[in-house]
């Protein structure tokens, strides 16, 4: 995770919130003209090694192990995603692409990465050193790993933010029974002294006890009350199929506390593995389960309000 | 394991010599209080560095290294100001369900 490289080109969704979703791809004017120069570059060959691999006939020595995928494959895929990003990049325009050009985006832009870096360990008898590697290449890997991120988000996530700030959701069988107990998991005890709820609302002043005490006082019902709106939009979003990124965010503070119930709950704790050897049986088990279920859903949520910031 | 929040405040917090009449820190302007956030077995290292720019606007780099030292070092100074300042952080962090608490700097 670093912060100071540029976006390049990304994918987005353009459709109408309740309709099909339509992808377009969107080139970065401040990385597109390098971008392209390495993508013509290793479609021409300047690049020895990937040269090589891409004119043999043989699979790719172990690099895919199911034997479904061959060289040959593989080179066809590169040269077919080298000439979609070129185009994306060479537009200064959103360039749609079909729902399938998408579904095969992700595993050309991590085979095409896979294989340079094959190839330069064969080269070179050793892995690529990242300390050695020239800035375009770097920009390159880095962009084709981000498009096939971005792919995946868009194929897979429920959650997926349009240019228009519009969040298009896909709900998936299953969602609303998880996310409806986790919001009553946190319903039940919001108001209560139930030790489950320790971690909601937290002591501000360390272990000064009158501050502390004036804190509770003061900023416990408004937490309550903010957490109580949390809940209500989570429920309302179960419902529908798009939303804004604040209503998402809204969601995302609903399950996280829904985590901090049932983790406290669980005594959950960095190393996750004690809790994983067969004592937890019955109601636990499940809440286990549950807990883990919804650390998945906010991870998904997290990318996308992640996104829009 | 969670590092327990209450005695770095206790450390910093000397009681008022007899006989000398304290200062009533609530007027104490000078010093800034800081916001610090703890680390915790739960929250997701994803969505703390997600609140951490949401909250304070940081870039995904510094919100990530705020994240990491949270995670590694058990806590992390993520913002300081006045006394107002920090409480609405502290506030703002709460509801997000991260585990803060504010203290003046020395």
């Amino acid at each position: 995770m670093t912060g100071n490289r540029g976006t390049g080109p990304t994918v987005v969704e353009t459709g109408e919130p309740g309709g099909e979703p339509l992808f377009v791809l969107v080139p970065d004017d401040d990385e597109r003209d390098r971008l392209l120069r390495w993508c013509e570059g290793a479609a021409r060959g300047d690049d020895a090694p990937l040269a090589v691999r891409l004119a043999s006939p043989a699979g790719p020595d172990g690099l895919i192990d199911d034997g479904v995928v061959t060289g040959a494959d593989l080179a066809e895929a590169l040269r077919d995603l080298l000439g979609a990003v070129a185009t994306a990049v060479e537009s200064s325009h959103p360039r749609p692409v079909t729902a399938g050009a998408i579904e095969r985006l992700p595993y050309r832009c991590a085979g095409i990465v896979a294989f340079w870096y094959h190839a330069v360990e064969r080269r070179d008898g050793r892995d690529p050193d990242p300390e050695r590697l020239d800035e375009a290449t770097v920009e390159a890997l880095d962009v084709l790993v981000r498009l096939a991120e971005d792919c995946d988000l868009m194929l897979w996530s429920r959650f997926i933010a349009r240019p228009d700030r519009v969040v298009r959701i896909r709900w998936r069988r299953g969602d609303a029974e998880g996310v409806t107990a986790a919001l009553a998991a946190v319903d039940a005890v919001l108001e209560t002294d139930d030790p489950a709820v320790t971690r909601l609302f937290p002591t501000a002043y360390g272990d000064d006890r009158d501050r502390n005490a004036g804190w509770d006082a003061l900023q416990r019902g408004e937490l309550i009350d903010a957490r109580r709106a949390s809940i209500t939009i989570a429920r309302d979003l179960l419902g529908r199929r798009s939303c804004t990124l604040d209503e998402l965010a809204a969601f995302s503070r609903a399950i996280n506390d829904a985590r901090l119930v049932i983790g406290t709950r669980l005594d959950v704790t960095e190393d996750p593995e004690p809790r994983r050897d067969g004592r937890l049986t019955g109601r636990d088990g499940k809440d286990l389960s549950h807990y883990e279920w919804l650390g998945l859903l906010l991870e998904e949520v997290v990318r996308t309000l992640d996104r829009g910031l | 394991m969670t590092a327990s929040p209450g005695s770095v405040v206790a450390s910093v917090q000397p009681a008022a010599p007899i006989g000398v009449v304290a200062v009533d820190d609530e007027n104490d302007l000078d010093r800034p209080w800081v916001v610090l956030v703890w680390n915790d077995p739960i929250n997701l290292m994803s969505y703390v560095a997600y609140v951490f720019r949401k909250l304070f606007g940081y870039s995904e780099a510094k919100a990530h290294d705020l994240m990491m030292q949270v995670h590694t070092n058990g806590r992390a100074a993520v913002s300081s100001g006045a006394r107002d300042e920090a409480e609405r952080d502290v506030f703002r962090l709460h509801e997000h369900g991260l585990w803060a608490t504010m203290q003046q700097d020395d």
